[in-house]
């Protein structure tokens, strides 16, 4: 009788573990899955055109808007065409953990160090990536409450040079996986910024159509950037080459 | 001021704004007020070496881009004090450019720079850019025929330079020949250039850049001339009279030159960065060589207090002040440039270091990009000991404000 019953609570025992364990882990596959599913709400095709406009605020009132077309390629390739007066036919080149300058005044590409990508009010790397399933490996953290929303939290951990940031912390919706939160953490494991992110139908899907930048090192500063249209469009590969980019002052893409 | 060329040009700025093809206006107002230098051997009169206290310079650029034609042309007034204005009407760029097959090709006035290097760069082959001025003025083209591939990040370019100009120092064609190949891997950008020509014979040359990481790259370039030209005056020659009847400036011959630099960049935060550069250019007058000519300016000095008729010693001293005119001035130099990239602000200070005399370049630069527009002022002073080349140029020190816009 007595074996009987240790026989039936070892039974519960193994049951309770599974339901458990079944219930509340996930893999590192799972987690990666997810990532991808979050970078699907950012980024609708492998080739693409987005039109950008970014927005910095300092102590809540606007001081710069500026307008770019970045151009992405499967392989971490992004071309971004700054398109506002003041800056315009600057160009930034992005291939994977390299990176290029061209400034219209000068026919030549200036390779730039990760660090030098950073100079300036508005990193291009905001701006230029628009996925992390290819530069980081996502952990499953658990779920949290925030602002009164259960999320799951994911861990990303670069696993590519280069990345503007060495760490991410994103929240995603459940079920969904919407994006909903990150905090970007920089190689020394500060936080640099927070984003959140506004998800809208656009056609016939949801997309990310806003994310929200807070400095968490200049407090006051906050950039808003709006992904105003994003299209299915593969640019030809020489222009993804810094020679042929420097070759002309502006770049006639039909 | 004469604003024929600025109304004309707003003209053209309106009418290609009009028209369906892609076009960009800038603009760039600058104004200057120098200080000229009491302490230097050149003292001649003001309509033999103009010294004017302050100008302002006006440039509208305009640029046309359509399918397969490029064009820039840019409309620039200069007022001195004291002097007439300069007017220009310029077309920096006009080049045909197409593709068949991989090969591109292009014919027509184009801008090229392929050097590495942010005060000088040796491996710009087809033109020279004078990168030490403070003036921000974009280059104006040259004519060529050129053929390039692009091939994953490779690079191959052929080209032909200058075919219809005479180089007037030797009446030779400045027809260059250039083959030149680039390309990029995983940490190092490198190039290879060959050009050849008449005046140059054969040149070879070799670049790179090299990422050492997240926030240090060096860079360095090398060139070989198997034949190089320097400007000298016949009056430094030993035993050559103190003046001359006619302009005393050759133009002389020299095998094998090198020049070289080596820099390194540096940002050490999100918003600093240090620049470091050493060059040693052998188009520029040796060390000895600007002794001599520094020599016989100071002598052509003293004969302004002897009974030497005046106005053939000005004239002489003239002439020896072209020198400082020389874009490859010195031939050894050590650039540091820091500067600190805010939101809307870059405070920038340079100093340009001579080893061979010891003289000194101090530049400092404070822009504020709002609006659209770039506001930019800054002060640029020069000094060393008394017999130093930057000690005895004219011009002692600048003040400058501009405004750009770019449209």
């Amino acid at each position: 009788m007595s074996s009987f019953r240790y026989r039936i609570l070892g039974c519960q025992f193994v049951l309770l573990t599974l339901l458990v364990f079944s219930g509340f882990t996930y893999s590192q596959d799972d987690s990666n899955a997810w990532v991808k599913v979050a970078d699907d709400y950012r980024l609708n095709a492998d080739n693409s055109r987005v039109s950008t406009q970014v927005t910095l605020f300092k102590n809540g009132k606007q001081t710069r808007q500026r307008l770019y077309t970045v151009y992405l390629k499967p392989g971490r390739k992004s071309l971004v065409l700054f398109e506002s007066s003041g800056e315009k036919d600057q160009k930034v080149l992005m291939l994977a953990d390299k990176f290029w300058l061209l400034m219209p005044a000068s026919r030549r590409p200036i390779r730039i160090t990760p660090m030098q990508k950073m100079l300036g009010e508005a990193s291009t790397g905001d701006i230029a990536t628009m996925s992390w399933h290819q530069d980081y490996d996502a952990d499953f953290k658990g779920s949290e409450t925030i602002d009164g929303e259960l999320l799951d939290h994911l861990q990303l951990t670069a696993i590519t040079k280069g990345v503007s940031y060495q760490s991410i912390a994103l929240y995603l919706q459940p079920d969904t996986h919407k994006p909903v939160r990150a905090e970007l953490y920089t190689s020394s494991g500060k936080l640099a910024k927070t984003a959140t992110f506004v998800i809208e139908d656009r056609g016939d899907r949801e997309m990310v159509t806003r994310m929200i930048l807070s400095d968490a090192i200049q407090t006051n500063q906050v950039t808003e950037v709006d992904y105003l249209t994003s299209e299915a469009y593969e640019l030809s590969d020489k222009y993804f080459n810094p020679q042929f980019l420097a070759k002309n002052r502006k770049l006639i893409i039909k | 001021m004469n604003g024929r060329w600025l109304t004309l040009a707003c003209l053209m700025a309106v009418w290609t704004k009009l028209s369906a093809a892609d076009t960009g206006i800038s603009y760039l107002l600058e104004s200057s007020w120098l200080n000229n230098n009491d302490n230097s051997v050149i003292q001649v009169s003001e309509n033999l070496i103009p010294q004017p206290t302050s100008s302002r310079t006006q440039i509208v650029e305009l640029n046309y881009n359509q399918s397969i034609l490029s064009a820039t042309a840019a409309a620039r007034a200069i007022q001195y004090t004291g002097q007439s204005d300069e007017n220009e009407l310029r077309i920096k760029e006009f080049v045909l450019a197409s593709s068949f097959g991989h090969w591109e090709w292009s014919a027509g006035r184009r801008i090229n720079s392929f050097g590495l290097g942010n005060a000088f760069r040796p491996l710009d082959l087809t033109q020279q850019q004078d990168l030490l001025t403070h003036e921000q003025e974009s280059l104006t083209g040259v004519n060529q025929l050129s053929l390039e591939r692009y091939l994953d990040l490779d690079s191959y370019g052929v080209y032909l330079v200058n075919p219809d100009q005479l180089n007037t120092n030797n009446s030779r064609k400045r027809t260059a020949l250039i083959a030149r190949f680039a390309t990029s891997r995983e940490l190092m950008d490198w190039q290879a250039a060959l050009r050849y020509s008449k005046d140059n014979q054969l040149q070879a040359g070799f670049g790179g850049i090299r990422i050492l990481g997240d926030d240090l790259s060096l860079h360095s370039s090398l060139l070989w001339s198997s034949r190089y030209q320097r400007q000298v005056s016949e009056l430094t020659n030993e035993g050559s009279e103190l003046l001359s009847a006619t302009n005393p400036w050759i133009q002389q011959s020299y095998d094998n030159g090198l020049n070289w630099l080596l820099g390194a960049n540096w940002t050490w935060s999100a918003r600093q960065n240090l620049v470091l550069e050493y060059w040693h250019n052998d188009f520029a007058l040796s060390k000895q060589q600007w002794q001599g000519h520094l020599d016989l300016m100071q002598s052509q000095n003293r004969l302004l207090t002897t009974a030497a008729p005046i106005e053939a010693v000005e004239g002489n001293l003239a002439w020896s002040a072209r020198a400082f005119a020389n874009t490859n001035r010195m031939q050894n130099n050590l650039l540091t440039r820091w500067s600190y990239s805010a939101d809307t602000v870059q405070p920038r200070l340079t100093l340009l270091y001579s080893p061979d005399d010891s003289g000194l370049m101090t530049e400092a630069t404070f822009t504020v990009d709002r609006y659209a527009i770039k506001f930019q002022a800054g002060a640029r002073h020069f000094s060393g000991p008394d017999n130093s080349v930057y000690d005895q140029l004219i011009e002692k020190s600048r003040l400058f404000l501009s405004v750009y816009g770019n449209f």
